[in-house]
């Protein structure tokens, strides 16, 4: 086969994938769901940490920082991730988490944040 | 539309639709369950994705498939091979792009990273850095070719498995089950695939061994190898097709050379040929220290570029140097077959000193319907005949009057392949009326 044809051929695989790369996220972002919102009325005690967790799960990073939550500086580094996503509540939340660990020394067992299980939100 | 071109868009179309398999999937999975995600993050996951396929789908194409090659010829996959792989390197730069550009930290991009995904997909990402350096500057970096295969394979393992857990990890963050089966199917099938070329093809090339029964000085620095096959028929192949000729001391060794059959099909019990010029480390240091009784295994035929599978009422035959060993292997079968089809046959080389079996074919002219038309970038000053580059003003002087019912085979340098087809293109000859093939694959 000529190169020049397998080039072309190339070239126009190369544009449908980011085309179709576009459309996919183009797609993602207009999902009808709700988007993940923390419980802002929840007391600090009972904080819920799978609504953010499910969304920078996405991130590949949450995971495993929620799992070190015990730790007042992986809370703030979550604080400055999330920054970076633009999620203001959830930095709120995290600061009371980070604040809460800071005072007791440690998570509560009831807190939801150390040791949890991954996210159950049926939206995933 | 011809047979072969629709196979090819068929086969283009499937390859497609496998890369975007996984997009496919990620998004029915979201679709029917998820909320919005915004448009970095998207396109991050999206590009993540498409890498990931073109990067385990790479090998299948250089896997030795006859049935994938056969439509295309394996030095148009190889190529195919070299672009989709730079593309699914710019993917995953896109991919980390988009994800810093959304709030990852740039230290994630550290293969000691902050967790375990991000880790794994930073050393995914160096690593095919360092796949696709090696190879587009091996020559530069003057990498031992042996080195360079064995190398790659290595890379491109490591590479894939990082990836995939990465992917594992991210999907498993977000609960997609459906998502983490398909992209391990897809990594189980590279694994199975690179199983088959460095295990199971080597355990049966093993068992079909070849001696060397003469190692022949052409001149021009080439050398022809004569091979016999040992406790086995041998191989049938076509005119104008290739192996890949190993001469360690087994078969699973990595230093595996592709090389045209030079010598003719016909008879059946006729010894393989092949006409080897000394380019590199191993053809001008190894092949000239070859001695008769030698043991060396065989695996092909290959490739696309053969008169036997396009009707053609005659043929038009234009190499460049090295590139006349699968001319010699058509034209020696044409004899041997009493074919009387008129052949033309264009001989580019540098002086008439390195014109490889420039007497060989002189005889040929006198015992076939073939034309020959010597070319010579630098010519004794009373030479004659054509001088200079394959031109369009040069083939415009030799091709027949009529071109619809010829088939042009053109093997060479790269860069006389190009200025060929762009020519032949100008000249009206049809895609399918054209086959190349590259002698430098890598």
């Amino acid at each position: 086969m000529q190169h020049r044809i397998v080039r072309r051929v190339s070239w126009g695989i190369v544009a449908g994938l980011g085309v179709a790369a576009w459309v996919f996220a183009m797609a993602l972002q207009q999902l009808p769901g709700a988007a993940p919102q923390p419980a802002a009325e929840a007391a600090p005690d009972s904080v819920q940490t799978s609504a953010f967790v499910q969304y920078c799960g996405a991130c590949h990073q949450a995971q495993d920082l929620t799992q070190k939550l015990s730790s007042p500086d992986a809370a703030a580094t979550m604080v400055q991730l999330l920054g970076g996503h633009g999620l203001a509540p959830l930095q709120d939340d995290l600061r009371i988490v980070a604040e809460l660990v800071e005072m007791r020394g440690g998570p509560r067992p009831d807190s939801g944040v150390q040791g949890q299980d991954r996210p159950r939100d049926p939206g995933q | 539309m011809t047979a072969p071109v629709s196979r090819g868009i068929a086969w283009f179309g499937l390859y497609l639709a496998v890369v975007l398999l996984p997009l496919g999937v990620a998004l029915f999975v979201r679709l029917s369950s998820g909320a919005p995600v915004p448009l970095l993050h998207g396109l991050a996951v999206a590009a993540g994705l498409v890498a990931f396929s073109l990067l385990t789908m790479q090998f299948g194409l250089v896997a030795r498939i006859k049935s994938a090659a056969r439509p295309f010829g394996s030095d148009a996959l190889a190529l195919f091979h070299r672009l989709l792989g730079s593309a699914a390197l710019g993917f995953i730069v896109a991919h980390s792009v988009f994800l810093i550009a959304s709030g990852l930290p740039l230290d994630s991009l550290s293969p000691v990273s902050i967790n375990a995904s991000t880790s794994l997909g930073a050393t995914s990402l160096w690593l095919t850095i360092l796949l696709i350096a090696a190879s587009l500057w091996r020559k530069r970096l003057r990498l031992r070719y042996g080195l360079w295969q064995a190398s790659h394979s290595l890379i491109a393992v490591l590479a894939v498995l990082a990836a995939l857990g990465h992917v594992l990890e991210a999907t498993s963050a977000r609960q997609d089950g459906l998502l983490a089966i398909v992209l391990t199917a897809y990594a189980v099938l590279f694994l199975a695939l690179l199983l088959d070329y460095r295990v199971l093809r080597p355990l049966r090339l093993q068992r079909r061994p070849w001696v060397l029964v003469e190692n022949r000085d052409e001149g021009a620095s080439t050398r022809t190898l004569v091979l016999r096959p040992v406790g086995h028929e041998g191989l049938s192949f076509e005119p104008g097709q290739f192996a890949w000729l190993s001469t360690g001391s087994s078969a699973f060794g990595f230093d595996q050379h592709p090389l045209s059959l030079s010598g003719p099909t016909e008879p059946a019990t006729v010894p393989l040929e092949f006409s080897i010029k000394a380019l590199g480390d191993w053809s001008s240091k190894i092949v000239p220290q070859l001695v008769p009784g030698a043991k060396v295994y065989v695996d092909g035929p290959y490739g696309a570029f053969t008169p036997d599978r396009v009707p053609a009422q005659s043929f038009v035959l234009i190499a460049g140097g090295i590139g006349i060993t699968p001319m010699r292997s058509i034209l020696l079968t044409l004899r041997a077959r009493g074919d009387n089809r008129r052949v033309l046959l264009i001989h580019a080389a540098h002086d008439p000193g390195r014109a490889i079996f420039r007497e060989e074919l002189a005889g040929l002219a006198r015992t076939m319907n073939l034309v020959l038309v010597p070319v010579y970038e630098s010519p004794p000053p009373d030479w004659r005949g054509e001088r200079g580059l394959i031109s369009m003003d040069l083939l415009r002087r030799h091709l027949p009057p009529s071109l619809a019912h010829v088939q042009f085979f053109v093997c060479g340098p790269p860069a006389m392949i190009e200025d060929v087809e762009s020519a032949l293109s100008r000249l009206g000859i049809r895609p399918e009326q054209f086959q190349s093939e590259r002698f430098d694959l890598v």
